[in-house]
């Protein structure tokens, strides 16, 4: 076999690197996602034990609820959505729905007082990171420091220079083909292509999954899909999420609600029941013409 | 109906859907899970899963007896479990025993405060009880911190129905209704209750809802046809309002979509009209009885 054929070097890889590298690499891999599936079973808490603060939910849900009066105002007759107006405007200035915090005696924003319920769900939501994050930076810091300045494999498909910065992070040539690629590359391939994989061992629904890592690491792109799904054709006020790992110091999730509560009552300010179109108007002639072409088609 | 039994891997497959929809028809559940059941190492996990539907589907139907097996072969392997507890509970229910059965769903309720079936199953006992007042109550303290369940508050709207407390009724359709805008029988409900409080135009309104949202609808159409007749007949209540010649025009539109309707029945049947069609009928043409 010919070292040099025509115009490009042929490279042959040492078949050591296959049994040493290739493999082990991906049974590593393989198994620190079964390794993260179980850990994270064993660390989960029964369901329905969680002691969830009903104020916590009712504040939010009393929100969702005055918007989901403006997003489907128009299936009520009017003088329902005014009367729901008009409560959930008085409710809200009023802070019915709020839990109630106790104010500390010096007026300025000091620290509020730990919140039990919240620093829970801050723990095992952070217990879940850490159980997604570390192997991570592990694996990373292991292979860069054993494994680098490798080339791994020669994908079967041609590919286009373009491709090189991601295939070959570790090494620098000019015109190496954009089809053989370094370790680390192959590490982060394979990281994000091993879901459908771990989804045939473990089943739908594993821990292993890094779907949910890739939401928590990239916000943005975690609330474009959700705002995708959902309807935004209203104004929506801003609600602090609940679920990430938040600072001890939870009283910022409480003045937020504050505010999304102050801004849904200037949304519902501006719900102007009689521009909305009840779907009422009218529907005794629009059935009319329904039945009737219904009736003719039989 | 299907006069073949399903296979085994499509009555697994409908019993999954059964548990993720809120349908409910026991008969079809225990039928399943009986057909899955003979063959239950081929599940693995599910198996649990299935019991437990199974149990519940029989209780459901009374079988007190073939739900306890089940709920005891569940009670082998999850010894201790506050869900198998349930179950155990619900035995109770059904043979009646509420006392016994309150006591157990504010044990667990201890065990798990988040609960949200442990608190709609002691609803549920408070409803056998005939303590309608107290279930309401409960009922009420539910929807005010969870107040996005719809078949809560359709339940809510039931309870206050049946103790002639029309108004609150309606006003727990509308949550509902905000809920599940574009579900006919909600709308059909909503009518209902409109029309016993007298608002025979908005029940009008909302019965030509459920038809325009699925034109078949049976009762929405006996609704509208009702509606209508009583609204031409009644005095315009504001000058701008339909003219009684458009009303009339619905209601014999309904009519007709209606009596099409029994004639296709007719001809699928291939026999003579009941009593109670004939009935139907005679009203429909407005031949009054």
């Amino acid at each position: 076999m010919a070292l040099y054929d025509g115009s490009k070097a042929v490279i042959v890889l040492d078949p050591a690197i296959r049994n040493w590298v290739l493999l082990p690499l991906m049974a590593i891999m393989l198994l620190v996602g079964l390794v993260r599936h179980y850990v994270t079973l064993l660390l989960a808490s029964p369901p329905g034990t969680a002691k969830v603060d009903y104020r916590d939910t009712r504040q939010t849900q009393a929100l969702m609820r005055s918007v989901n009066l403006r997003r489907h105002a128009r299936h009520l007759p009017p003088d329902a959505v005014r009367a729901r107006r008009s409560y959930f405007m008085d409710a809200f200035k009023a802070g019915k729905y709020l839990k109630a915090t106790p104010k500390p005696v010096s007026n300025d924003d000091g620290p509020a007082p730990p919140d039990m319920a919240g620093m829970e769900m801050a723990m095992d939501g952070m217990k879940k990171n850490m159980a997604m994050m570390v192997p991570q930076a592990l694996i990373m810091s292991f292979l860069s420091a054993f494994f680098s300045g490798f080339l791994l494999i020669q994908l079967p498909f041609p590919l286009t220079v373009r491709f090189k910065s991601m295939l070959q992070s570790g090494i620098l040539t000019p015109d190496l083909d954009a089809t053989w690629v370094s370790s680390l590359s192959m590490y982060f391939i394979s990281f994000l292509g091993m879901n459908p994989v771990f989804g045939l061992i473990l089943g739908q629904g594993n821990a292993a999954d890094n779907s949910r890592d890739m939401a928590a690491m990239n916000p943005l792109a975690a609330s474009a899909s959700a705002s995708a799904t959902g309807a935004t054709d209203i104004p929506m006020p801003e609600i602090p999420q609940q679920g990430m790992p938040m600072l001890p110091g939870m009283g910022g999730a409480d003045k937020g609600l504050e505010k999304a509560f102050m801004s849904e009552t200037e949304y519902l300010q501006l719900l102007d029941v009689d521009q909305v179109l009840w779907i009422g108007e009218g529907i005794e002639d629009r059935v009319t013409a329904l039945l009737t072409a219904r009736v003719q088609r039989r | 109906m299907a006069a073949v039994a399903p296979s085994f891997d499509d009555a697994v497959q409908e019993l999954r859907n059964q548990r993720s929809s809120m349908d409910v028809n026991p008969y079809r559940t225990v039928e399943l899970a009986r057909l899955v059941l003979k063959r239950g190492r081929r599940l693995g996990d599910e198996v649990w899963a299935v019991l437990e539907q199974s149990a519940m589907a029989l209780l459901d139907l009374g079988m007190i007896e073939e739900a306890q097996k089940d709920i005891d072969v569940l009670d082998r392997k999850f010894a201790g479990s506050t869900r198998v507890q349930k179950l155990t509970a619900m035995v109770h229910e059904a043979k009646g025993e509420f006392d016994q059965a309150m006591t157990l769903y504010n044990q667990l309720l201890e065990q798990r405060p988040a609960d949200t079936t442990l608190m709609k199953r002691k609803i549920a006992v408070l409803k056998s009880q005939r303590r309608t007042q107290d279930a309401i109550a409960a009922l009420n303290l539910l929807l005010d911190t969870l107040p996005s369940d719809a078949e809560a508050w359709l339940e809510l709207a039931d309870l206050y129905a049946s103790s002639h407390m029309l108004q609150p009724a309606a006003h727990a359709v509308e949550e509902a209704l905000l809920l599940l805008p574009t579900n006919h029988f909600v709308h059909a409900t909503y009518a209902d209750l409109l029309y016993s409080l007298g608002r025979r135009d908005l029940a009008l309104k909302a019965y030509c809802r459920a038809v325009e949202l699925v034109p078949g609808y049976v009762a929405g159409l006996y609704g509208v046809i009702k509606c209508a007749r009583e609204v031409a007949k009644d005095a315009p209540a504001t000058p701008d309002a339909p003219p009684c010649e458009s009303y009339e025009k619905l209601a014999k539109v309904a009519e007709q979509a209606l009596l099409q309707a029994y004639d296709q029945r007719a001809v699928v049947a291939g026999r003579e009209d009941s009593a109670a069609v004939r009935a139907a009928r005679a009203w429909l043409t407005g031949s009054e009885m």
